[in-house]
């Protein structure tokens, strides 16, 4: 069969790859889910960087430490009577010369409810084997790599600091509810805890391990009907070959290649 | 700290304000509790106090008795119990909706030589005050009495210091409003803690944040829920 | 051993897929195998490029002649298809086979004065009598190549020696060879392969080493 054959090594394959990494569109979710003991409505962008790239024969390619960038802003509601003791005005009494003893009734506040909109933003790593896919779509041939098993996320160190934001954020619509001033630092602290960080993981995880999992890099994308030279005036037309089978696979002999070999004909 | 948007107005009484009003005069007083999205105009019949003579002690004696009149807002509606109050000469009748879901209110007596938006003589309004901050008030009616309140923020680190802070909650400072002088012309508290301003004779004002006043050019009253 | 060697990269072609991407381009330009004088071909089209006649006194309108051949395939080294004796596929070097055919526009001259000017015009704007021949060629001929830091780059394919098979004498052989090889050669050199075309657009290629021909292919060697 007439073949054309091009070959990747490990290096050149992180060249490649990393840089097809970094072309993956931004992803983007919406949603909502449990933050702790909130229900927080997300909006998220995520996009790709780096990884380290080991090529294993006959048809896997291993990814270390990707990493997926990511902006999210949260919205939830915080009732505030779950964090916070009953509080009631005693009844306060005051002395009225020439009129007596005045005393207004005990008054019992009920908290409100607060929204709170955090905007944040951090990395998560991951590990990955991906396998080949190749496909002929739309007269198009594709090879891509897509995530065959996903090792569990890695947050970055600046997801401890999310709590901190959400600390920021909470903290200026608590300043406006009246008498709440001598509980404001013990409500942010009640209310940090109740999250905590095993609760961001767990709002995380489920919201960005879907951005890695259905991760699909291209490696090759041609028309079937390919362009060998385009045309060169009136009486040189385009000229084409037909791409008929396209074939990927991880070779090992001396080192670890990724090769494509496209078979063609005029 | 000062991101308060704690505001008062006597004549637009919240759930931590009170209106307190004597009755020095034997009679059967109707009012009105209406909401301030009412304009004015009473959709429900007017509640009523009977003033008898004292049974004791003799007339408009400096011993009286206080009685407090809880509001609900309920279905759209002011609702206070009883409906009608029988009080001796010399009591105190004094309002409250604890309800913070319930309108700005007000209390009219009908004729209207009581009502909480024109504070006359014999009565009172207080204002527990939520948000550290200092607070200048002035007569929206344009007598020119004023004065400030300044309210101290709390730290409560501690249970022994949350327990100290309710202790003097349960304490009020009062100002002596009579004869177009305001007796302290300031006074200062902690947050949560109560003003009572009591008016023993005045031609009419009001209790009002300045700052209701700057915003609306005089009146202010359209500001308050 | 690896493909890619002490390089990042690999690409090839075999000669399969060259002879394809060469049918390719002769299918789509026709042209770029067949050329005539204007009594042949009276313009240039997609299937014939004009050429002017061989310019001769006596003759009005010159030699009319026509020259096309099939399109070439070729065997790159190492030899697997047959050569004529006295031409052998050194490493490096790529074969090629076709076959020419040679037309004349041969005249038996009818000009006769006082003809009609009209008449005259008309005749020498048709062929008169046309003879032709079909040469079986074999060929010899080596890469050029150019390529640029850049990842551009392509090759062509230049005919160093011509083989006539069957035609005598020696001499006649001789100038017919060269003639052909000329021609040839100038027709391939026309045509350049982009490297991005001859590795079917997969991989950045900035080539250290090559495109050369070794193993039936052509291959090259870089870095991406």
């Amino acid at each position: 069969m007439a073949q054309i054959l091009a070959a990747l090594d490990e290096g050149g394959a992180n060249t490649v790859l990393t840089e097809a990494i970094a072309s993956v569109p931004a992803l983007s979710k919406s949603g909502s889910g449990s933050l702790g003991p909130f229900t927080a409505s997300y909006t998220v962008h995520g996009h790709f960087t780096g990884g380290s790239i080991d090529l294993v024969a006959p048809a896997t390619v291993r990814i270390e430490h990707l990493r997926c960038v990511w902006q999210m802003a949260l919205s939830f509601g915080i009732d505030l009577d779950d964090f916070l003791p009953h509080f009631c005005l005693p009844q306060v009494c005051v002395h009225i010369p020439c009129v007596g003893r005045v005393c207004t009734p005990k008054i019992c506040l009920s908290w409100p409810t607060i929204g709170v909109t955090v905007p944040f933003g951090d990395d998560v790593e991951a590990s990955a084997d991906f396998g080949l896919d190749v496909a002929l779509i739309g007269g198009q041939w594709k090879v891509q790599i897509v995530v065959q098993n996903l090792s569990q996320l890695q947050f970055g160190p600046g997801t401890a600091g999310i709590l901190a934001l959400i600390g920021a954020a909470i903290t200026p619509p608590l300043l406006v509810i009246p008498f709440i001033g001598p509980f404001l630092a013990g409500a942010v602290d009640l209310i940090l805890a109740a999250i905590g960080i095993a609760g961001l993981t767990g709002f995380l995880g489920p919201i960005l391990s879907p951005f890695l999992s259905g991760l699909k890099i291209p490696v090759y994308a041609q028309d079937k009907h390919f362009k060998l030279l385009p045309a060169d005036g009136p009486f040189d037309p385009d000229v084409f070959v037909e791409l008929d089978a396209v074939d990927a696979r991880i070779e090992h002999s001396d080192e670890d290649e990724l090769v494509l070999t496209v078979g063609i004909s005029p | 700290m000062n991101a308060s948007i704690d505001t008062f107005d006597s004549r637009a009484l919240r759930y931590v304000d009170c209106y307190g009003q004597r009755f020095m005069r034997e009679g059967t007083y109707r009012y009105h509790v209406l909401s301030c999205r009412e304009q004015g105009l009473a959709s429900q019949p007017a509640r009523t106090i009977k003033v008898v003579p004292r049974s004791g002690e003799g007339k408009n004696g400096a011993t009286m008795t206080q009685h407090s009149v809880p509001l609900r807002w309920t279905r759209g509606r002011f609702a206070s119990s009883p409906v009608e109050l029988e009080i001796e000469v010399g009591d105190l009748v004094l309002w409250n909706c604890p309800d913070p879901a319930a309108p700005a209110y007000e209390i009219v007596g009908d004729p209207a030589f009581f009502a909480s938006t024109r504070l006359v003589n014999e009565c009172g309004f207080t204002h527990a005050f939520g948000t550290p901050g200092s607070y200048a008030w002035a007569d929206a009616h344009g007598s020119g009495l004023e004065g400030t309140v300044h309210v101290k923020e709390v730290a409560c680190k501690t249970r022994g210091d949350l327990e100290r802070w309710q202790q003097q909650l349960a304490q009020a400072a009062l100002v002596m409003i009579a004869d177009g002088k305001v007796r302290p012309h300031e006074v200062e508290i902690v947050t949560g803690q109560t003003v009572y301003f009591a008016i023993v004779t005045c031609g009419g004002i009001s209790i009002t944040d300045k700052r209701l006043l700057d915003e609306r050019g005089g009146d202010g009253r359209a500001a308050v829920r | 051993m690896s493909l890619t060697g002490t390089h990042e990269v690999f690409a090839s072609i075999d000669e399969g897929a060259l002879n394809a991407v060469l049918e390719a381009f002769f299918d789509a330009r026709p042209r770029r195998r067949c050329y005539g004088s204007p009594i042949f071909v009276p313009t240039t089209t997609v299937d014939a490029t004009e050429i002017p006649a061989i310019a001769f006194p006596g003759v009005p309108g010159g030699i009319g002649w026509r020259i096309g051949f099939t399109t070439p395939v070729v065997d790159l080294f190492e030899q697997t298809q047959p050569l004529p004796p006295g031409l052998s596929l050194e490493p490096g070097q790529f074969s090629l086979r076709t076959e020419v055919e040679l037309c004349v526009n041969c005249v038996a001259r009818k000009d006769v004065r006082g003809e009609a000017a009209v008449a005259r015009s008309a005749r020498a704007s048709r062929p008169d009598h046309v003879v032709c021949a079909k040469i079986g060629v074999f060929g010899i001929g080596h890469l050029d190549v150019w390529n640029s830091p850049s990842g551009d780059g392509a090759v062509r394919l230049r005919v160093d020696r011509v083989e006539l098979v069957d035609i005598r004498p020696d001499a006649l052989e001789t100038v017919l060879e060269c003639v052909i090889k000329m021609i040839l050669d100038g027709v391939l050199s026309t045509i350049e392969l982009p490297l991005r075309a001859l590795r079917a657009g997969a991989f950045e290629l900035i080539v250290e080493e090559g495109p050369e021909i070794a193993h039936d292919c052509i291959q090259a060697f870089g870095n991406v």
